[in-house]
């Protein structure tokens, strides 16, 4: 369980990452609309998985513990079965916010003033970009860092479910 | 097993601290097995999964491809770069499915009762082939030492039970029928202890016994030898005979593992294999060391013929001898063959 909720955070978080990191910073740079649905995504997909950890830590402490009373065990069960029920729903709805994040995203609905401008994050100093004529130096850093991220993020987990299968395959 | 836990990872499993029920006999190396092959079936490589895969990351590089040619004509073109980044995990997610062993629920329920099956197959094709190798088991004069063996893990078996068969085989011993020291001590956290067995000294013949004994703390049954008076098999009985009254073993009525019921009962034909294994050898060396024929023979009559026992046979085996098979012939045909051959490393 340990190595499979490690390796879901690590590509979670690594995905996550690269591509907050290519939004923020291109200009106009700070936190925007898009950012913030993605940092939000991610941190809820986070919250996720914690949840089910612990719906999971009390589904076996419900199963396994056979000296406590009857009371505790119906106590421990409802909190892993509701664990588990608010953890699907919440799953559902992140899973379905990213997709409309993305139809926004290409459909040009976050086009506007107020997200162009960043104003969540820059507040009174945002603005918007009508002509860039400075260094594209950051701007490529930042999507090269974020593209290596996401490649090195995926080679490590397929190499880690490469070996897992490898090992269950030949035992 | 380990190989069936891996490709168990997403599954909640539990293995209990029983370590009798991991004991290495054969039916549960078929149901380790049948449980392996059923649950790390993985999805296939095939040329459309190949092709999708292919599609998906030729477009997610266009994207980048765009993302970076465009850097300093339009602003806005980071769009498709990180939408493609954000959904990367998909493309992982999927090749790990592919490589996963993955199955439904209902695979997994099912897995382990048609292992269940197979391997209770398997061990009744084993039994009845056994049976049948040396022709229909008819009445067996009792002189030939072919008898009926009636394993019986019915729960009524207690210590008193085989106190009072072992007493009665000293009584016997004292009343000069049995002339010969057997002590066939069965432990079954042991399989060895039965096979080594030795015969006793020439000097000790004459006033021992035999003793034929279970060890009541673990098993809470004894392997007892019906008489061979039964003509021939009951089919009812051989069609009932397995898996409904296996799971009906003493204790054993709430277990959902296969493995505790059939380790048992293996244990049973393990040890029934084992003493005719052992009768057999002692015929022939004593044969071979000029030892009466006769008193072989009431030992052998004594040890199969107990009545004084038990509702109901459960697993009616028979020893794979030529049924016109005396212990006078010595040929190789007239011992006893092992039907469980993996078992003969112990000796």
């Amino acid at each position: 369980m340990f190595n499979a909720a490690v390796m879901a955070l690590i590509l979670q978080c690594g995905m996550t990452a690269a591509a907050t990191i290519i939004v923020v910073f291109s200009p106009t740079t700070g936190l925007g609309c898009l950012s913030l649905g993605y940092t939000a995504y991610g941190g809820i997909a986070i919250v996720i998985m914690f949840l089910t950890i612990t719906s999971t830590i009390f589904a076996r402490i419900t199963e396994t513990r056979e000296e406590r009373s009857t009371i505790v065990k119906g106590f421990t069960a409802f909190i892993a079965i509701a664990l588990r029920i608010i953890t699907f729903l919440l799953a559902l709805i992140n899973s379905a916010g990213l997709i409309v994040l993305s139809c926004f995203q290409f459909s040009h609905f976050l086009d506007n003033c107020y997200c162009n401008a960043n104003v969540l994050g820059r507040g009174p100093n945002s603005y918007i970009i009508i002509l860039y004529t400075g260094s594209v130096t950051t701007m490529r850093n930042s999507r090269i860092i974020g593209t290596v991220l996401s490649g090195v993020v995926m080679v490590i987990y397929m190499i880690f479910i490469w070996l897992m299968s490898l090992s269950s395959q030949y035992q | 097993m380990a190989a069936a836990l891996i490709s168990l990872q997403q599954t909640s499993l539990e293995l209990t601290g029983d370590e009798r029920l991991f004991t290495s006999i054969p039916i549960n190396d078929w149901w380790i097995q049948g449980i392996k092959d059923r649950l790390s079936r993985r999805k296939t490589w095939r040329l459309a999964t190949v092709k999708s895969i292919v599609w998906v990351v030729i477009i997610f590089l266009f994207a980048f491809i765009d993302s970076f040619v465009s850097l300093d004509s339009v602003i806005g073109s980071y769009e498709g770069h990180s939408i493609c980044i954000i959904w990367l995990w998909l493309l992982c997610l999927v090749i790990g499915w592919l490589w996963v062993p993955t199955f439904t629920r209902g695979k997994l329920w099912s897995a382990p009762r048609s292992a269940n099956q197979q391997s209770v197959k398997k061990a009744i094709t084993k039994v009845r082939r056994a049976m049948t190798t040396d022709g229909p088991p008819k009445q067996i004069p009792v002189q030939t030492g072919c008898k009926r063996l009636v394993v019986d893990p019915v729960p009524e078996i207690n210590e008193e039970y085989q106190k009072v068969e072992v007493e009665s085989i000293q009584e016997d011993a004292r009343r000069g029928e049995i002339d010969q020291k057997a002590s066939l001590l069965y432990n079954p956290t042991h399989h060895q202890s039965i096979t080594s067995f030795q015969l006793p000294s020439e000097s000790q013949q004459g006033h021992d016994h035999l003793t034929v004994s279970a060890n009541p703390d673990v098993d809470q049954s004894a392997i007892s030898m019906a008489r061979s008076a039964q003509p021939s098999i009951n089919p009812e009985m051989d069609e009932l005979f397995v898996p409904q009254k296996l799971t009906s073993l003493n204790r054993d009525e709430h277990r959902l593992t296969a493995t505790f019921n059939y380790s048992r009962t293996m244990r049973y034909l393990v040890l029934v294999d084992n003493v005719l294994t052992i009768l057999d050898k002692l015929a022939r060396e004593k044969d071979e060391v000029g030892f009466s024929r006769k008193r072989l023979t009431e030992v052998i009559s004594i040890i199969i013929n107990r009545r004084r026992s038990l509702p109901l046979g459960l697993l009616p085996l028979y020893p794979r001898r030529r049924r016109s098979c005396s212990l006078r012939e010595r040929s190789p045909r007239c011992s006893t063959r092992r039907l469980w051959p993996s078992f003969s490393s112990a000796e």
